[in-house]
């Protein structure tokens, strides 16, 4: 099936036009399916890991969003233990215009700065709301665990 | 008056409407829009791409769910509903097959065409001129959202006035009737503070949790605005006073690739003298779905020192377009001597003041998404009555398991607790009865007012 011009540009762009700490690169076989790459930000709990997801762009895309999924193991209370993010942009909140590198952008701000009150992960979400300098130990200690081998 | 095909999915909006809308000039037309575009092409460039243009972007002629290899041809064994299934599928796929059909005729009409009126050099009433061709074209935006160039006068967000071609447009709907979300993250912090796992579908869904299902309007993409909608400020239009070109789109494309030299003096002409000596007047009312252009007529006439292109709807009466010439020519072209680097359209009064403001949506000139899909309410209520159902029926199961419960707990058989079982079965299937009533009472008050309408009209 013919792809839409849309994602043939807009993955000519990421190549082009990397963003800094992102990478997603189309696989041969499918070229609505993305491997990303994306680095912990700075003075985060992620500092440092490097964290593999996958990235799925469905028939409707854009008027659907892009399927998301954590691929490397995450302590963060907005990420369950499947990977599965809880963000706005990627369900209710999403918005044709927005784009493969705006959503990554936001997973990326994602793990900047997690928020438990909206919680995917209830058990981390708890212990980022209790003990927030233990979760964050735990994160850490996660993405040295998990998220540093393979880099 | 068909989109392009940049969209696989079904089109599910009101074909009627969008149509009629594009006739009144609400809504920009279906353009054929250019893959890539590049402002250094020169003008032969331009033209040889848009010769070679399809009308409709070529269909995947093996498309999985259409291909018919793959449809099973055995059911008699089969359940009811398999076969029913089965009967819509191919029903679909023949649907489909022939829309390829008559779009490749349709091509290849608008092909033959086309190549007697550029290659021979016969006028042939579907085939835009080359001037509208390259007036239209010469300065082309992207759409932002399916990142195709358009002709520079697409629809304009109500809110924020970012531009979107009509194919999206017509894409963006309000999401499936869902629960409000913030309840959604209170049940989920409720589950919290008792730390028992996340259960959002528990079981104690009542009926007051069916009527919160909400279907929101669609929200503008660009900057989220809830009721999206669109304007058309079409070219040379009287209603708007002048056209839809953004002049700050307009300032930063250096002007060479413009069509005809325009000269100093724009010129009144009246109308008739300039539909009189009109070679290029394309009036195709007579075959609407053949060119997504169709909507424009292109009159253009070069005078020794003037020179004027009117894109007017083909319905439009000829009262209209002379007065929207009269009142467009001073503002819609720029002249050259200005026009070198900041070809600032001379604006009109009109056009600044919505370029300042954003319009209601309530506003006639806004197409709001509702507009073109006016089920939406039906499909709220379906839905709720839908979630209702699956309520009724899941609370009856879970009634009936803990009655199980309860029976094997003490395995004498108590007659008083048979009758109970009995008594909420009763009351269960009265409830069920009492539920498809009301949704048959609410279709027929609907169809009723259906009627009602019709009558009306």
């Amino acid at each position: 099936m013919s792809l839409p011009r849309r994602i043939i540009k807009e993955t000519e762009r990421l190549v082009s036009d990397p963003v800094p700490g992102i990478s997603a690169i189309p696989h041969d076989d499918n070229l609505r399916y993305f491997d990303v790459l994306i680095e912990g930000p700075t003075q985060s709990p992620y500092e440092g890991g490097l964290f593999k997801l996958e990235l799925f762009l469905p028939d409707d895309y854009p008027m659907m969003a892009p399927k998301v999924r954590f691929l490397t193991k995450i302590y963060h209370p907005n990420i369950d233990r499947l990977g599965r993010i809880c963000l706005d942009v990627l369900k209710s909140n999403w918005s044709p215009a927005l784009q493969i590198r705006t959503l990554l952008l936001s997973i990326q701000a994602l793990l900047a700065s997690p928020n438990p009150d909206d919680p995917l992960a209830n058990d981390v979400a708890e212990e980022w709301k209790k003990n927030e300098n233990t979760a964050i130990e735990t994160a850490k200690e996660w993405t040295r665990k998990y998220a540093t081998e393979k880099s | 008056m068909a989109p392009y095909g940049v969209y696989n999915s079904n089109l599910d909006y009101n074909t009627e409407i969008v149509k009629n809308l594009i006739i009144d000039r609400k809504l920009a037309p279906f353009y054929t829009p250019l893959q890539d575009f590049d402002h250094n092409w020169s003008q032969d460039k331009l033209l040889s791409i848009l010769k070679n243009n399809n009308l409709h972007s070529e269909f995947p002629e093996n498309l999985e769910d259409y291909d018919s290899s793959l449809l099973p041809n055995l059911p008699d064994k089969s359940s009811k509903h398999y076969q029913k299934r089965l009967q819509s599928r191919q029903f679909v796929q023949s649907l489909y097959l022939k829309r390829i059909q008559w779009q490749n005729d349709a091509q290849q009409r608008f092909n033959r065409e086309r190549k007697l009126s550029y290659i021979n050099g016969f006028k042939k009433e579907n085939i835009p001129s080359i001037d509208l061709l390259l007036n239209l074209y010469k300065n082309p935006i992207e759409c932002p959202i399916c990142f195709l160039f358009y002709p520079n006068h697409l629809n304009k967000s109500r809110c924020c006035l970012q531009p979107i071609c009509t194919e999206c447009f017509v894409q963006i709907k309000r999401l499936d009737p869902h629960p409000p979300h913030d309840e959604n993250s209170s049940d989920l912090n409720t589950n919290l503070q008792s730390s028992s796992p996340p259960n959002p579908q528990s079981n104690s869904q009542s009926n007051s949790s069916v009527q919160d299902l909400i279907s929101e309007p669609a929200k503008c993409p660009y900057c989220a605005m809830p009721d999206f909608g669109v304007t058309y400020n079409p070219p040379n239009n009287i209603k708007t006073g002048t056209a839809g070109i953004n002049p700050c789109d307009y300032s930063s494309y250096p002007n060479n690739l413009s069509s005809t030299p325009i000269s100093e003096d724009v010129i009144h002409i009246d109308f008739p003298s300039s539909s009189n000596n009109n070679n290029n007047n394309n009036n195709n009312n007579n075959n609407n779905k053949l060119f997504s252009d169709n909507h424009s007529t292109a009159e253009s006439r070069s005078s020794k020192n003037s020179s004027i292109f009117i894109h007017s709807h083909s319905n439009s009466n000829s009262n209209s377009i002379s007065n929207s010439i009269a009142n467009s020519v001073n503002s819609n072209f720029p002249n050259s001597s200005s026009a070198s680097n900041d070809n600032q359209l001379a604006p009109s009064d009109i056009y600044q003041r919505k370029r300042r403001s954003s319009l209601p949506a309530s506003s006639p000139l806004v197409v709001t998404t509702d507009y073109i899909r006016s089920d939406w309410e039906s499909k709220l209520t379906s839905a709720r009555m839908r979630l209702a159902r699956r309520c009724a029926a899941a609370s009856a199961i879970h009634a009936s398991s803990l009655l199980f419960e309860n029976h094997e707990g003490s395995s004498s058989t108590n007659r008083r607790r048979t009758d109970s079982t009995n008594d909420l079965e009763q009351r269960m299937i009265e409830e069920a009865l009492r539920l498809s009533l009301l949704e048959e009472e609410d279709r027929q008050v609907k169809e009723r007012q259906k009627n009602k309408n019709k009558n009306k009209n």
